[in-house]
C-alpha cells in the first residue's frame, strides 16, 4: 500500500471516530456539568484554598 | 454575510454569555475561580480540552499545513498522540503527581519543593511569557477573520474610519477578556462546552460541502496527488516536514503538558489524579478526527485554487490566507453564520482559558508572594478580573504593533519554549530526590534566555537569512535547560523538601468518579 492510499483510509476512520467522540463526549460533558454544579452549590468556602503555601501543604498532602 | 448570518452570530453570542453569566454563584472562594473547585470530571474535562484545542489559530496553522503540505500532518499529529496515550494516558506520568499536590499552578509546586524565588521566576516566565506567546493568537485571527469577511482595509461606523483587523481584534479579545474576568473557571468550562458544540457542527458541515465539491475521497486523493505529490502523505520527505522537526514537535509532545500553564491548569481542575490520566487517554483518540477535519479546510482551497503561489506574493502570507478565502466563496448563507459564530468562539474558547491560566500564574505565583499579608478572597478574586483586563489590552496592542517574522506554528512554539525550563524541573522535582533550587533555576533561566536571543537574532538580522531553523533552536534550549537542571543539581547541594506523590495517588483516588 502507498501513503496516500493508507493516509485517505486512516481519514475516513478518523472522522467516523471522531462523529461518535463528539456525541459520547457531549453527552457526558452535560451530565458533568450538572454533578459540577450540584457539587459547587454544596461546597462550604475554603479562604485558605487560595494558592499560598504554608507549612502544612505536605503533610495535607501525605 | 447575510443579515440572517449576522442576527445567528448575535443570538448565540448573547444566549452563550448568559448562560455563563449565571455561573457567577458558584465563585465562591478563589479556588473556584482559578480551578472551578476541582469539580471538573473526564468529560467535561474532555469537552473542554477539545474545544480549547480548537481554537482559532489551530484552525489558522492547520489550514495553512493543509493547504502546503496536503494531509501529511495528520501522521506527525499520530506520532504524538500515541507517544501521548502511552506516557500520560496508559502510565499517567507526571500528572497524576501533579494533580495529587492538590497545587493550582506550576509555581505553587515549585515553592512546595524548591524556593519562594524559584516559584517567582517560574511564574514570571510561565505568566508573562504565555501571555506573548498568545500574542500570536489575535494577530492570526484577526487577519484570518478579515478575510472570510472579506472586508476592505477600513471601515467607517457612526462617521469614524476604523482599521477593519484593528476593529475585529478589540472585539474578540473583549468577548474573550468578559468570559475569563467576570466567570472564572466555571464560567470558561461551560462556554467551552457550549462553544464546542457550535464549532463542531460548523467544521461537520463544511467538511461535508468539500467532500461533495470534491466527489469523494478518491478525487482529493487525486488532487493531492497532482499538486503535491507524495509530499502530501509522506511527513518524512524533504520539502514536507523533516526527521529534525518531526524530532522537536515529538519532545514538545512530552514536556508540552508540564510547561504550558494553561494545561497544567487543566489538570489542576480535575476531581481527581485518575481523571487527568483519562482525559489524555481519551483526548488523544479525539484530537485525530479534529485535525483531520481542520486540515480539510486547507486541502479544499488547494483543490479549489491550485497550489501555484502568485509571484510577488509571499508563501508564508498566501498559505495563511488562501483558507478563509476558500470559506469565503463556498459556504452558504446561513451556514456562513454558524461558521463566523464559530470561529469567534474557536478563538474565545482558546483564549478565555489561555486567559485565566497565565493571569493566574501572574497573581498567584509572581504578585502573591511579594505580599507580606496574605489577600482577602475578595481582593484576590478583584486582582485576578483587573489583570485579565490588563493582559486584555496588552495583547489588544501587541497584535496591532508586532509582527512576527517566523510562521505561525514556529513562532507559538518557540515562544512556548520560555517555560520549558520550569516544566522539566516541575517534572524532575516530582519524581527524583536530587533535583535542587539551584538546577531549577539554572534550567528555568537558561530557557528564557535562549528563546529571546533566537526571536531577536531572527528580528535583527531577519535580511541575512540564518540558517537556523526553529526546529533546531527548539532541540538545543530543551538539551541545554536539562543538561543545566542535571548539572547544577549534581554539583550543589541536595534538596530535602521531596515527596513522594505516587504514595499519595493511592490515597486520593476519589469514590465519586466510577
Amino acid at each position: 500500500m502507498e501513503w496516500s492510499e493508507i493516509t485517505m483510509y486512516y481519514i475516513i476512520v478518523n472522522v467516523f471516530v471522531m462523529l461518535i467522540f463528539t456525541i459520547v463526549v457531549n453527552i457526558g460533558g452535560m451530565l458533568d456539568l450538572l454533578y459540577m454544579f450540584r457539587e459547587l452549590a454544596n461546597k462550604k468556602t475554603d479562604e485558605f484554598d487560595d494558592g499560598r503555601v504554608l507549612d502544612s501543604n505536605c503533610q495535607n498532602a501525605n | 454575510m447575510t443579515p440572517v448570518d449576522w442576527i445567528i452570530t448575535v443570538v448565540l453570542s448573547v444566549l452563550i454569555g448568559f448562560a455563563v453569566f449565571a455561573t457567577r454563584k458558584y465563585m465562591k472562594d478563589v479556588s473556584g475561580f482559578i480551578v472551578g473547585g476541582r469539580k471538573a470530571r473526564t468529560w467535561l474535562m474532555l469537552s473542554n480540552t477539545s474545544s480549547g484545542g480548537l481554537g482559532l489559530i489551530a484552525i489558522v496553522y492547520c489550514g495553512q499545513e493543509g493547504f502546503l503540505r496536503g494531509y501529511s500532518y495528520v501522521w506527525v499529529v499520530l506520532m504524538g498522540a500515541l507517544i501521548q496515550i502511552f506516557v500520560f494516558g496508559i502510565m499517567g506520568f507526571g500528572i497524576e503527581r501533579f494533580r495529587a499536590t492538590k497545587a493550582m499552578t506550576a509555581g505553587q509546586f515549585h515553592e512546595m519543593r524548591y524556593s519562594r524565588g524559584v516559584r517567582l521566576l517560574v511564574g514570571f516566565v510561565m505568566g508573562f511569557g504565555g501571555i506573548l506567546n498568545m500574542t500570536a493568537f489575535p494577530i492570526a485571527a484577526g487577519a484570518f477573520l478579515k478575510t472570510f469577511l472579506d472586508l476592505p482595509d477600513y471601515v467607517s461606523l457612526a462617521g469614524v474610519s476604523f482599521n477593519s483587523i484593528h476593529l475585529i481584534l478589540a472585539t474578540i479579545i473583549f468577548l474573550a477578556v468578559f468570559f475569563a474576568a467576570f466567570c472564572g473557571q466555571v464560567g470558561v468550562l461551560l462556554s467551552d462546552y457550549l462553544q464546542g458544540i457550535v464549532i463542531m457542527v460548523a467544521l461537520f458541515a463544511v467538511n461535508y460541502i468539500i467532500w461533495k465539491q470534491a466527489g469523494g475521497f478518491g478525487n482529493i486523493k487525486l488532487s493531492l496527488d497532482r499538486e503535491l505529490g507524495t509530499g502530501a502523505f509522506n511527513p518524512f520527505l524533504t520539502g514536507s516536514y523533516g526527521l529534525l522537526w518531526i524530532l522537536w514537535r515529538n519532545i514538545q509532545v512530552i514536556v508540552g503538558p508540564f510547561t504550558n500553564g494553561a494545561v497544567i491548569a487543566k489538570f489542576a481542575t480535575a476531581d481527581n489524579p485518575k481523571v487527568t490520566k483519562r482525559m489524555m487517554l481519551v483526548t488523544n483518540v479525539f484530537t485525530q478526527g479534529k485535525t483531520v477535519l481542520l486540515i480539510t479546510l486547507g486541502v479544499g482551497a488547494l483543490m479549489y485554487f491550485g497550489g501555484k503561489i502568485p509571484d510577488g506574493v509571499e508563501t508564508e502570507i498566501y498559505s495563511k490566507s488562501i483558507t478563509p478565502i476558500f470559506l469565503h466563496k463556498i459556504v452558504p448563507p446561513v451556514l456562513a453564520g454558524v461558521l463566523f459564530t464559530a470561529f469567534i468562539f474557536a478563538f474565545i474558547s482558546t483564549n478565555d482559558t489561555y486567559l485565566l491560566a497565565f493571569v493566574s500564574i501572574i497573581v498567584n505565583d509572581v504578585i502573591c508572594p511579594l505580599k507580606k499579608r496574605p489577600l482577602t478572597t475578595k481582593g484576590h478574586i478583584f486582582l485576578l478580573r483587573f489583570v485579565i483586563v490588563l493582559c486584555g489590552v496588552f495583547l489588544f496592542l501587541w497584535s496591532v504593533f508586532y509582527v512576527p517574522e517566523t510562521s505561525i506554528l514556529n513562532y507559538i512554539m518557540i515562544t512556548g519554549m520560555t517555560w520549558f525550563g520550569g516544566g522539566i524541573a516541575l517534572l524532575a522535582g516530582l519524581y527524583c530526590k536530587r533535583p535542587n533550587t539551584a538546577g531549577a533555576y539554572a534550567a528555568v533561566i537558561s530557557s528564557i534566555i535562549l528563546p529571546i536571543l533566537d526571536l531577536t537574532f531572527r528580528k535583527v538580522w531577519a535580511d541575512y537569512n540564518l540558517n537556523v531553523t526553529p526546529a533546531v533552536a527548539g532541540l538545543s534550549i530543551v538539551g541545554t535547560s536539562t543538561f543545566l537542571l542535571v548539572l547544577f543539581s549534581l554539583i550543589t547541594r541536595p534538596s530535602s523538601k521531596f515527596v513522594d506523590y505516587g504514595k499519595v495517588i493511592k490515597k486520593m483516588s476519589k469514590p465519586s468518579e466510577k
